[in-house]
């Protein structure tokens, strides 16, 4: 690899498009191979692969190892409710390299000041979700605990390719929220898919520990589930 | 706030004038502490950013990529538990990997 090769690198990164390095194991030639065309190469199969599975593998060809590896762009992480406890979830998910969108419409709470690093978009879920991708790589989190808030942000993910949906509140709140969800017409299986009350059960004590809990929970599903290629092929046309 | 993407650091040092090698982790078995495709980057004075184990070869792949470092060369380095030879480098968590260790060219 020379300068130019990580360049490449970094840009394809920065643009959030799917590559794959193919190197042969005992040279230093690489090449970048995105998943747009891959197709025309001789692994495509291989390289396809690992971008699904998002886990490097090795091939042999003509006699020789290829190394395979895969680069698929970083989760999103998107938080309704610009609170105390976004500010810690933001920070982990930020230090994981997940992509962090945080919405809220209450001026007070949306201030860039309060999320250095991070997008903040000041309007309803509802708003702010049309101009964002619930993709198969995407977590929604909502932490208003006001009903009208997270109730809209939610329906939009249950109905999305979103892979974790998570909502603040005790099992009485909760409770409350899939009664909400059932006259609503949702069904037991829609409902399901929204992970309440959030986060692992550590008996967190305050927002940097619920943050942690959350943020266990988003990671569990993440690692159980596989990227799905069909829709970063997609993804790819779109741009 | 993420800690630093090795490739980064790699291309920042080759733009200051250093010379550089890459670790990658290519293949692991049983307990490895990082999945294959982790990588390490590493300077010509042996500063180092990323982790291709959980801190327990990385001296050795260190040295490795200097004795490499601006041959345009590749080295292929297996790890596998430590024995009772004290001292030996290896994993203590029984696990075994296998490293690519390339040295980047300062040109492009």
């Amino acid at each position: 690899m020379d300068k130019k090769v990580l360049e490449n690198i970094l840009n394809l990164k920065k643009e959030k498009i799917s590559f794959c390095l193919v190197s042969k194991a005992n040279s230093t030639n690489t090449s970048i191979v995105t998943l747009k065309e891959s197709s025309k190469s001789e692994l495509n199969e291989s390289i396809v692969q690992a971008l699904k599975e998002d886990k490097l593998i090795l091939v042999e060809k003509n006699n020789e190892e290829w190394i395979i590896n895969p680069h698929n762009p970083p989760p999103k992480l998107i938080i309704v409710g610009a609170v105390h406890v976004a500010q810690s979830l933001a920070i982990i998910a930020q230090n994981l390299n997940f992509e962090v969108i945080i919405i809220d419409p209450r001026e007070a709470f949306a201030e860039q000041e309060r999320f250095p690093d991070n997008r903040v978009i000041c309007a309803w879920p509802d708003d702010a979700f049309n101009d964002l991708e619930l993709d198969s790589r995407t977590a929604v989190i909502t932490l208003t605990h006001e009903p009208n808030l997270d109730d809209i942000a939610l329906e939009r993910s249950i109905a999305s390719e979103c892979f974790y949906i998570g909502a603040l509140g005790s099992k009485k709140t909760h409770k409350k929220r899939i009664d909400r969800f059932l006259e609503k017409g949702f069904n037991d299986k829609d409902i399901s898919k929204i992970n309440g009350p959030v986060g692992l059960p550590i008996n967190a004590q305050n927002p940097g520990e619920i943050a942690i809990s959350i943020m266990a929970e988003i990671i569990s599903s993440l690692r159980n589930q596989k990227y799905q290629i069909e829709e970063l092929r997609e993804n790819w046309k779109n741009r | 706030m993420s800690t630093k993407d090795p490739i980064e650091s790699a291309l920042d040092w080759l733009n200051d004038g250093h010379k550089v090698a890459i670790a990658t982790v290519i293949k692991t078995w049983g307990s490895a502490p990082r999945k294959a495709g982790s990588q390490l980057a590493v300077r010509d004075d042996g500063l180092m950013v990323g982790s291709v184990s959980g801190g327990c070869v990385e001296g050795d792949v260190v040295s490795n990529a200097l004795d490499i470092i601006g041959t345009s060369k590749v080295k292929l380095i297996q790890y596998g538990i430590t024995n009772d030879q004290a001292w030996e480098v290896g994993l203590a968590c029984g696990g075994d990997i296998k490293i690519r260790i390339e040295s980047l060219e300062n040109n492009g």
